[in-house]
């Protein structure tokens, strides 16, 4: 019959290269037990360590695997979101090119508004000039929105096409 | 590029910006006007807020292709 061998504590605080406290709540944890004034049995404390140490490796290769599928479920969320902009996203040139040109056939008519205006304010007071006046520049205001509104629609329309040909 | 609904929050600023600068346009031109004037005197009254409701205008406009150019999005 084979001698059995002990290890003190220290002993295997040393070896396992943990604390000596580790080292008792890690016994205490796999069942192994000291034997007074000799210390935990060698094989038990052997086979307490290799089960310590296969555990670490597999958390830490699960943790590798998680942090892996992560990133690929980020790296997915990224490119849906690029893709999902990319159908919602218009040229700024364009936009500018259409807002320009509403913009510019607004201003001849504020500019015409004097020539136009002028005979149907004179000789009234301010009441009566803003009587004129006000639903004059609304109107002018109103053909603005309306052409800017026609803009929205058409970048809205162009944008519910290229939805319809991502689709198809 | 820039996405849509960016374009069409701008659109809409520009739009209220303009009304608000028209307001205070009509406001301004029945404040200088009088009964005494004549037609010729009433329109270039009126050219002169017209031609700074322009400029503003152009200052607003100016404002939101900086502000388009903020927010563009690498394709």
């Amino acid at each position: 019959m084979s001698k059995q061998i002990f290890l003190t504590s220290a002993q295997i605080s040393r070896w396992a290269g943990v604390t000596v406290r580790r080292v008792q709540i890690l016994m205490a944890e796999r069942g192994v037990t000291a034997v007074k004034g000799q210390g935990y049995p060698a094989s038990d404390v052997i086979r307490a360590l290799y089960l310590r140490r296969h555990e670490l490796q597999t958390k830490a290769s699960a943790a590798a695997a998680g942090d892996a599928r992560l990133k690929n479920a980020q790296a997915d969320l990224r490119q849906l979101d690029l893709e999902q902009r990319r159908g919602q996203l218009v040229a700024i040139d364009a936009v500018d090119n259409v807002v320009r040109s509403a913009i510019v056939a607004h201003c001849a008519a504020l500019d015409a508004a004097p020539v136009r205006l002028s005979t149907e304010v004179a000789n009234k007071d301010a009441r009566e000039c803003l009587r004129v006046l006000r639903p004059a520049f609304r109107d002018l205001r109103q053909g603005l929105a309306d052409s800017l509104s026609a803009v929205a629609r058409s970048l809205e329309a162009e944008i519910r096409r290229r939805d319809r040909r991502g689709k198809s | 590029m820039i996405p849509v609904d960016d374009v069409l929050e701008l659109l809409a600023d520009l739009l209220a910006g303009h009304g608000r600068l028209l307001d205070d346009m009509v406001d301004r031109i029945a404040a200088r006007i009088t009964p005494e004037m004549t037609a010729a005197e009433i329109e270039a009254e009126m050219k002169l807020e017209t031609q700074r409701a322009g400029v503003e205008l152009d200052d607003l406009l100016a404002a939101s292709r900086a502000e388009l150019a903020r927010r563009s999005v690498d394709d």
